[in-house]
């Protein structure tokens, strides 16, 4: 890697204070991002997906949140060290963000036109009319017919899909270096949501831009990212290139997230729910967050916050084990025998009672 | 639009016949005529004036009349007469605009004349009322939203839940002692002060329009609060707009929403509270006169000032269902 | 969380153990409102209102009524607060055996505000559960009925929503004021029944608009789908569902109707006093405020003492009634 990452997140810690104590929301997190290159980040609601992103914008509400550690180096400067106003030139300019739900996300009091050229007029120093043809431009862009009259719609005269679309046109107006998309799929019917995948991946490869996908579906991030990491419990558990990830997972969540989506591919496998819930932030613990719910788990688990290390070339993991798929499958069919034993030691004591009565 | 409004204005005809009937009726049960009290007036003489009042008629429906007219003039004169009753001469006066005479005045003076002559200084009160309770209750809802949990929000919601809570003669009363203890200004005992617009109002119009301008401070600020939450603010931010245009352009105008909803109830309860605090401070506008007319049991005065409130509330409404479709997209095009 | 530290580095059998403490909406709610100060010492302040209310006879220092001719020699006519010197008339300075002063009656005026807790306390509450009743009824009937019926029911609703409610109430007072039925409880009843026959509407519209959402949610067609009967549909899943809203509506209705007795009763067409000693309603603070103002030059704490009786249990229950709102509605 000769060039400097456009963003390189450094032990990023992010807390919430609640009236029940201080959520450890981001624990450490450290992940880059190359110009140009798309990093996913896959996690469950609560894993501090989202957090990050927002803290990244330095957005997290605050009060209750604070960025409480870390650095955020943003080609070379550190953007938790930027006043609000030098925050406020690098948002919707220099990065932009889009968000999960384009019902909500969109003013409704607004003209749509109003809404995309804003920024265009912030920014980019347009005047009305200018920032007027960049919008046309934009959403016959992202393929929205009639752009010239759609400016002067309402977004409750828009369909989900069409709103996203727009969302994404507003993201990219001004050209940002990066572009963070927080689960800008899963609002959407799956249809429109191939269709928005669909789009974004077009205009990746059209502008250049660099992107930060946020979603708690892998299936998502396949087709889409160049590099994915997982996030558990506020922690980044496991780091790897996309393809590396899906046919070496190493971390036991990750594994047991590829096994609880089905596979198309004709391999017929049983498909194996992640017991338990996520843990609760509020308690600081020196165990492996996942341990409770790991197929895995050993002794080791229960003393040990297990940090990330190198587990194959450029692909680290946040497990004290060597743990991979195949065991899984192993473990997967000892337990099945087991279950099998039980019932089958049942039956036979209730033959034996019968046969003694 | 125009569809709208006719459609809103017979809307009102059921509620205001509704509420015809229902004071009518109650007044009906009331014990004791207006010309009772008199002590000195002959019986000849209450029958004379019952007769010109036409209270010597039955209440509600004149059968006898109706029969009688049925035999000699045919069905229409007899519904007619059907109708030539208390209810159904008041009612059909007073879809012309005549109220009729008050019972105070023997005949003199109608009841449409009482309001015309006091309205005015009620109006008057009103609107000043109004104005103090947008103006101060707006600013002071926003700023304790967007100040959440500092000093000036903990001021702003203390004397918004005074506000809220306290009734009016209350405050109004305490005002008035104050007034006179401290600062040594005697009650105001001259009509004619409030002939135009004077100072004299003000008191009397702040206690008035307090309790709606706290409803206001309170709603306007879990408005502004319930804004900020909304994922479109964040998009705003996200956009790197600075806290004065997310709060001018994005958050203020989705915060009046709710606002509005209210001015209707806000309207009626000025109109109708008008008379507690007229009574207080000793206003001559059309609520003293109501207040003196459950005194006296002057009936077309009270039937009359009720039918009249009842307007201006269901007035009050009509107007700001049309203004909530102004600030609303999602509603004008619908 | 204390079961966290044990749990950690003991065996892993142990792990499903590992969840958080269960919460439900209720005990939430109720950690929440523990929380807001304002509204625990609404309820400590409101649970001492209730308490004179109770003990009024034991409390008061003297007899509410009519004094006898011997009790009125001593205790006088108009006279003032204990710290009141009155120079003109010194038979009429304050003394502490009676520290607000008696009134025109030589009714002792801390007494009487002692009785006056019962009305308040009385014209909060009961008017609230005809109130809460009429209005679920119809909303829950509207709501879940639907068609023809709902859409009756909401004509009739709307009226009676846009009613000008003090003006009714003036009128029914007016009305009914002088005959047996006005004169029940000193007039009580029928601002009872006048106050629930108008402010039921509110709460209707309430219920059915939650009715309405509640029948979209996915638990209810769960439940119609495996075939559970209507009336444990409408019961079991939709009432307590609507019951949070409900309940703050309710703790709005109190107030108002405090208010509402007060303004009637200071308009002198509320409760009616009561001289007889063994009356348990003889007075209300509204008909004292009425007091107080013909007597706000010669005797102004009549006013002021029964002008923060009001102003403290309406306060007192608005902020309750925030408290209750916002533990309720986690969104705040």
């Amino acid at each position: 890697m000769a060039e400097a990452p456009l963003l390189e997140v450094k032990n990023l810690q992010v807390q919430f204070k609640t009236a029940d104590g201080v959520v450890n929301a981001v624990n450490n997190v450290s992940f880059s991002v190359n110009r140009g290159e798309t990093l996913g980040i896959v996690g469950e609601s609560g894993s501090g997906k989202s957090v990050t992103s927002l803290s990244i914008m330095r957005l997290i509400p605050s009060p209750p949140g604070k960025i409480a550690g870390g650095q955020i180096l943003f080609d070379g400067d550190n953007l938790v060290d930027f006043s609000e106003s030098e925050m406020r030139k690098i948002r919707g300019n220099r990065i932009s963000m889009i968000f999960q739900d384009p019902m909500t996300s969109l003013n409704p009091v607004l003209r749509i036109g109003k809404q995309m050229t804003e920024s265009l007029q912030l920014h980019m120093g347009m005047t009305a009319k200018q920032a007027r043809n960049r919008a046309i431009d934009l959403l016959s862009m992202v393929g929205i017919p009639a752009p010239d009259k759609r400016l002067d719609d309402f977004p409750h005269q828009f369909s989900g899909g069409m709103r996203q679309r727009v969302m994404i046109a507003m993201g990219l107006a001004c050209n940002p270096e990066l572009l963070i998309a927080d689960e800008p799929t899963t609002a959407l019917d799956v249809t429109i949501q191939a269709q928005i995948l669909e789009l974004l991946n077009r205009l990746k490869n059209e502008t250049g831009t660099a992107i930060i996908f946020i979603t708690h579906d892998l299936g998502v991030v396949a087709g889409m990212t160049d590099r994915v990491i997982v996030m558990y419990a506020g922690r980044v558990v496991e780091q790897a290139s996309t393809n590396e990830l899906f046919r070496n997972p190493r971390m036991p969540y990750t594994i047991g997230l590829l096994d609880s989506i089905p596979r198309l591919d004709g391999i017929q496998t049983r498909l194996t729910p992640i017991p338990g819930l996520p843990p609760d932030l509020l308690e600081k613990t020196n165990r492996c967050p996942f341990a409770p719910r790991c197929d895995f788990v050993q002794e080791q688990c229960w003393i040990e916050t297990p940090s990330l290390r190198q587990v194959a070339p450029d692909h680290t993991a946040a497990c004290l084990f060597d743990i991979d798929r195949d065991q899984r499958q192993v473990m997967a069919e000892k337990k099945i025998a087991e279950e099998q034993a039980v019932l089958d030691a049942a039956l036979e004591d209730v033959l034996a009672h019968e046969q003694a009565s | 639009m125009i569809g709208f409004i006719i459609r809103r204005v017979l809307a009102m005809i059921p509620v205001l016949f509704l509420v015809a009937l229902i004071t009518f009726f109650l007044m009906k049960q009331a014990k004791g005529g207006p010309f009772d009290q008199e002590k000195e007036v002959a019986p000849s003489t209450i029958a004379l004036l019952n007769r010109k009042f036409g209270l010597d008629k039955p209440a509600w429906l004149n059968t006898a009349e109706f029969n009688n007219r049925m035999s000699s003039d045919g069905p229409l004169a007899a519904v007619r007469g059907l109708f030539d009753s208390q209810f159904g001469n008041y009612m059909l006066n007073a879809v012309q605009g005549d109220l009729g005479p008050t019972y105070a005045s023997k005949g003199t003076e109608t009841v449409q004349d009482k309001i015309k002559q006091t309205f005015p200084i009620s109006l008057r009160l009103g609107l000043i009322s109004l104005t103090f309770a947008l103006v101060v209750g707006f600013p002071l809802g926003i700023l304790g939203a967007l100040r959440q949990n500092t000093i000036f929000d903990y001021f702003s919601l203390i004397i918004s839940t005074i506000g809220f809570s306290v009734p009016t003669f209350v405050t109004g009363l305490v005002l008035l002692l104050v007034m006179s203890k401290v600062f040594g200004v005697a009650p105001i005992k001259d009509p004619s002060v409030w002939e135009g617009f004077s100072m004299s109002y003000f008191p009397p119009a702040i206690i008035l329009g307090l309790g709606t301008m706290a409803y206001i401070t309170r709603l306007t600020r879990s408005s502004v609060l319930e804004v900020k939450r909304q994922d479109y603010i964040r998009t705003a931010k996200a956009k790197g707009l600075g806290d004065r245009v997310v709060i001018m352009r994005h958050i203020l105008r989705n915060s009046l929403i709710p606002v509005i909803t209210i001015l209707g109830p806000a309207v009626a309860g000025l109109v109708t509270g008008s008379f507690i605090i007229e009574s207080v401070f000793r206003v001559p506008g059309i609520g003293s006169e109501f207040i003196g007319a459950i005194g006296s049991r002057d009936y077309s005065m009270i039937m009359g000032s009720t039918l009249f409130f009842s307007l201006l509330v269901a007035l009050g409404n009509i107007m700001v269902d049309l203004s909530y479709g102004l600030i609303d997209p999602r509603i004008r095009n619908s | 969380m204390a079961t966290a530290s044990n749990v950690a580095g003991t065996n892993p059998a142990q792990a499903q153990e590992f969840t958080r403490p269960v919460r439900s909406l209720w005990s939430d709610a109720w950690l929440r409102l523990r929380r807001n100060r304002l509204a625990m010492a609404s309820i400590v302040y409101l649970f001492l209102l209730a308490l004179v209310a109770i003990f009024a006879p034991v409390i008061a220092p003297h007899s509410p009524g009519r004094p006898t001719t011997t009790e009125l020699r001593e205790r006088g006519v108009y006279r003032q607060a204990a710290w009141v010197v009155d120079e003109k008339t010194p038979k009429r300075s304050g003394i502490w055996k009676f520290p607000l002063g008696t009134d025109s009656a030589g009714g002792d005026v801390l007494s009487r505000l002692i009785y006056g807790t019962r009305v308040s306390m009385v014209v909060g509450f009961i008017p609230m559960i005809f109130t809460l009743t009429i209005g679920i009824t119809i909303g829950l009937i509207s709501g879940f009925a639907g068609g023809k019926l709902d859409s009756l029911l909401m004509r009739f609703t709307d009226i009676i929503f846009s009613l000008p409610d003090i003006l009714f109430f003036i009128i029914v007072q007016t009305a009914f004021s002088q005959t047996a039925f006005g004169k029940t409880f000193n007039g009580l009843l029928l601002i009872f029944l006048s106050f629930s026959a108008v402010n039921w509407a509110s709460v209707a519209r309430l219920v059915r608009g939650q009715v309405l959402s509640l029948k979209e949610k996915e638990f209810v067609e769960a439940a119609e789908a495996v075939g559970v009967r209507r009336g444990s549909i409408l019961f079991r899943h939709i009432l307590p569902n609507t019951l949070a809203p409900i309940i703050v509506a309710g703790a709005f209705i109190v107030p108002s109707a405090i208010v509402t007795e007060a303004t009637l009763s200071f308009l002198g067409i509320g409760i009616q006093p009561d001289t007889n000693p063994n009356n348990p309603f003889p007075t209300s603070w509204g008909q004292m405020i009425l007091e107080g103002k013909s007597a706000i030059d010669s005797q102004p704490w009549i006013l002021i003492a029964s002008a923060i009786a009001i102003a403290s249990i309406t306060i007192a229950f608005v902020a309750l009634g925030d408290g209750l709102r916002d533990a309720l509605d986690p969104r705040q």
